[in-house]
């Protein structure tokens, strides 16, 4: 995928000229404060502006089909209708699988995302489900899609932290399993640096550093960067180490 | 028994199921301690315990060494504060930020207590009301200027010092946080935490800490709970939590938290 000069307006002007690319299995994080303008510049990616807002410049070229997943799973999800049936749907939709092809599918997108007891929790409504799996669940309704690229829009954020731990650690395996792009949208650098090579640092709807991950968080150059790096708060190291 | 908030095995039931289970802690004047957990561990529920507001299956509520009945005098409720996660649901939007402090110190009759107490000349009521809401701004880190505010003219972090300002006004022990930076930008959660740890050290207020984020307890917290399934399944001296936990679910949770690779110093 290829962003070049991406504007985006509604009464004011609230992207002015974004650049991003990612290479094909790449993995890119997006990082900003809230309002800096993250998510409009996925929704501008996916055609799904918010009314009232249009893109006024640039370019964006995908190479294949781009699917995305957002924060918050129940905006998203159909509250009526049980979690299988929603993503079998997809399935039908998109892959033009039979009623019964499609069933075995979703069951399939489900274990790949790595959901226990599959066949039981198909036929929930997604009131019924734990926030880690609503998040698994939308993982599945993106992959159903098959997609190139996977936009990911703060999806840990409002995860516990061990749940957040796997969701990231699913989403860097797919990745490799599938070679699937990604761009991984968040507030926190940390979050970030465990999935993405590299790393675009967006405010107020401009760039304002982009680079390796390693880099930018070793030598910020832009003194927004250095208060975002600034704001994650440390904690010691663990003795005997993270698996120890 | 010491000063300071203690539980004692105290345990909170909805419909029969226990949800907070035989928790035991102390709060001691100028201390934070922290209280960690997942969603549904019970967090919030501990903290209605420890301001009343839910009613104990089991175990005593102590605070300087008097236990606090479920229904508390007006002193007792002043005595231990609540803060909450989000400081919009809980400030009336129609009140700006000095009205409500003052309103507050009103209805408490503080300046009244104060003056009668004070054998130095006497300032009326209003003037030492009005001085006590710049001091409260202070306190919380704020230009008195935000006084003349109204909520929706705040940022978060100021929002939710705010909100600390109005649990310190009324002159409490213990301040209760619930989740106090989990609606915050990364970039403000130090400032309320700061305003937090100083508090605890110039006005010897003890500090109920509730947070899911482990590196919000660290960087404010003396001591540390875990709160798993409504029991507590580790305590200890922050110190030594962080770097040698000793449950193994509290060893899990640390190493689950991301953490940025090397800075250059
Ligand atoms: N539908 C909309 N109409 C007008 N302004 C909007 C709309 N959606 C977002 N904005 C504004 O665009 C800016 C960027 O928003 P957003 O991309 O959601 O930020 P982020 O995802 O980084 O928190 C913000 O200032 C926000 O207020
Ligand atoms: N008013 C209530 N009635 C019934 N169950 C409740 C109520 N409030 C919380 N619970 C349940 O109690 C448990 C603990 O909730 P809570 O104290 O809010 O946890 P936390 O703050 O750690 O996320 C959860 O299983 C929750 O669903
Ligand atoms: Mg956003
Ligand atoms: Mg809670």
């Amino acid at each position: 995928m290829r962003i070049e000069g991406l504007r985006v307006a509604g009464e004011t002007e609230l992207l002015h000229g974004v650049s991003l690319a990612v290479g094909a299995g790449e993995a890119v994080g997006l990082v900003g404060e809230s309002g800096s303008g993250k998510s409009l510049t996925l929704r501008a990616v996916m055609g799904l502006l918010p009314r009232g807002l249009r893109v006024t410049g640039g370019t964006v070229e995908v190479d294949g089909r781009a699917a995305m997943i957002f924060q918050d799973p129940l905006t998203f999800l159909d509250p009526l209708v049980r979690v299988g049936d929603q993503v079998a749907e997809v399935c039908r939709v998109v892959a033009g699988l039979s009623r019964r092809a499609s069933r075995v599918r979703a069951l399939e997108l489900f274990a790949d995302v790595r959901l226990d007891d599959r066949a039981v929790l198909a036929r929930r409504y997604p009131h019924q489900l734990s926030g880690g799996q609503r998040q698994r669940v939308l993982l599945a309704l993106a992959l159903a899609q098959e997609p190139d690229l996977l936009l990911c829009d703060e999806p840990t954020t409002a995860l516990d932290v061990t749940v957040q731990r796997e969701v990231l650690d699913l989403l860097a395996s797919l990745r490799a399993e599938r070679g699937l792009s990604l761009v991984f949208v968040s507030h926190d650098l940390a979050v970030v640096a465990q999935l993405c090579d590299r790393v675009v640092v967006l405010r107020d709807g401009e760039v304002v550093e982009a680079g390796a991950t390693r880099d930018v968080v070793a030598r910020p150059h832009h003194p927004y960067t250095r208060r975002l790096l600034d704001a994650v708060l440390p904690l010691p190291a663990l003795a005997g180490g993270r698996d120890g | 028994m010491a000063d300071g908030l203690e539980l004692t095995g105290v345990s909170v039931a909805y419909a029969g199921r226990r949800v907070v289970d035989d928790v035991s802690l102390q709060v001691r004047p100028g201390t934070i301690v922290g209280l960690v957990g997942e969603s549904g561990s019970g967090k919030t529920t501990l903290a209605r315990a420890v301001v009343g507001t839910v009613g104990l299956a089991g175990g005593t509520v102590h605070l300087d060494g008097t236990p606090l009945a479920r229904r508390r005098s007006r002193t007792e409720r002043r005595a231990v504060q609540l803060v909450q996660q989000d400081p919009y649901a809980s400030l009336n939007p129609l009140l700006t930020v000095g009205r409500v402090l003052d309103e507050l110190l009103r209805v408490h009759r503080l300046a009244e207590r104060r003056i009668a107490s004070d054998t130095a000349g006497a300032p009326d009521a209003g003037a030492w009301r009005r001085a006590r809401c710049a001091e409260l701004m202070g306190l919380v880190g704020l230009e008195a200027d935000t006084l003349g505010r109204y909520p929706r003219q705040l940022s978060g972090g100021q929002r939710q010092r705010v909100a600390i300002a109005r649990a310190l006004a009324v002159e409490p022990r213990i301040l209760v946080a619930d989740e106090p930076t989990s609606a915050l930008d990364v970039t403000v959660q130090r400032t309320v935490l700061d305003v937090l740890v100083g508090l605890s050290a110039r006005v010897g207020l003890g500090v109920l800490l509730i947070s899911h984020d482990l590196s919000v307890i660290h960087a404010a917290c003396d001591d540390v709970a875990v709160l798993r399934e409504g029991r507590i399944v580790e305590h200890a001296p922050a110190a030594r939590f962080f770097t040698h936990p000793s449950d193994p679910y509290s060893r899990r949770l640390l190493q689950a938290v991301p953490r940025l690779p090397e800075r250059a110093p």
